[in-house]
């Protein structure tokens, strides 16, 4: 994790909304939904922005940003099917391209802690240890929770074909 | 297509590298700057409610003040009697004496009186006018 140290809440903002909105692009699995999600994320900064640690700030974002995220997937029915699927950028790489999109997808039908875990420890590139500060669980639990995510998307995925 | 670990892992790691839309991000801060300035901005209602509240405490405080009269609490004085007994010298029959009900003195009448004086010359005539309270004192 960088310490940067921003002068405004403008700065901390773009230094900052990209990963958020990743982070919650892909635990969410809708961009729309992404942006309200980082909204929000972005107004409890704002009133806690002046209180933080300016080298915090960076897990505070991702604990923030997978909390909100955990509340809108509890908030909201049961996604599934194709049409929530974020767009993916087109490429000449159309078998990555293929997989990322069923990856991403399969993302959707994992327990949130798992999908948190994951997209910390392998999208974000996370360490274990950080990854387990920002979930607030053990190191233990995340290698645990990377590894079942890990399974569990393998089959699903093999199931897809 | 089969998947391996290496395969998940690597996949994972190309979400990362998809670039999230640059339109996503300026929504977002635009929204965002949007609602934080409202919440800087303070209220209409909170800024005159104290500035109200002190016009109002010195207009009540220069109002000009009626003196206010208090009810002076005036020795009480006893009733008189209505009849009063009154004890002649002795060998004399005693003498009842009504007591004036009506304390009050009657207002004085204004008499006028006109004297007229005549003159050497006939045409002329001096009217004195004497005003008097009826010889009430």
């Amino acid at each position: 994790m960088t310490g940067e140290q921003p002068a405004t809440f403008e700065s901390l903002m773009l230094a900052h909304e990209r990963k958020v909105v990743r982070v919650a692009w892909r635990m969410l699995g809708s961009l729309e939904d992404a942006q309200d999600a980082a909204q929000e994320v972005f107004l409890r900064l704002y009133r806690h922005w002046r209180r933080l640690d300016p080298l915090a700030v960076e897990a505070w974002l991702y604990r923030i940003t997978v909390n909100v995220c955990c509340d809108m997937l509890r908030k909201r029915r049961p996604v599934g099917g194709l049409a929530e699927e974020p767009a993916i950028a087109p490429s000449v790489d159309l078998e990555g391209d293929e997989r990322r999109r069923l990856l991403a997808e399969g993302l959707k039908h994992l327990p949130e802690r798992e999908r948190a875990a994951l997209v910390l420890r392998e999208i974000e590139g996370l360490s274990t240890t950080e990854t387990a500060a920002v979930l607030g669980v053990a190191e233990t639990t995340v290698r645990s929770q990377v590894s079942m995510g890990k399974a569990r998307l393998r089959k699903w995925l093999e199931g897809r074909e | 297509m089969t998947w391996k670990d290496e395969d998940i892992e690597s996949a994972l790691r190309g979400l990362r590298e998809e670039d999230v839309p640059l339109a996503a991000l300026a929504n977002v801060r635009a929204r965002v700057l949007e609602r934080a300035s409202k919440g800087r901005a303070p209220s209409w209602s909170w800024t005159w409610a104290p500035a109200a509240a002190a016009a109002v405490l010195v207009m009540v405080m220069l109002w000009p003040r009626q003196e206010a009269t208090l009810p002076t609490a005036a020795p009480a004085l006893p009733a008189a009697p209505e009849e009063a007994l009154v004890r002649p010298p002795l060998g004399t029959q005693p003498v009842h004496v009504q007591a004036r009900k009506n304390a009050t003195a009657p207002a004085p009448r204004i008499q006028t009186e006109f004297i007229r004086l005549f003159t050497e010359d006939p045409d002329v005539v001096i009217y004195w006018s004497l005003a008097s309270t009826g010889g009430a004192e």
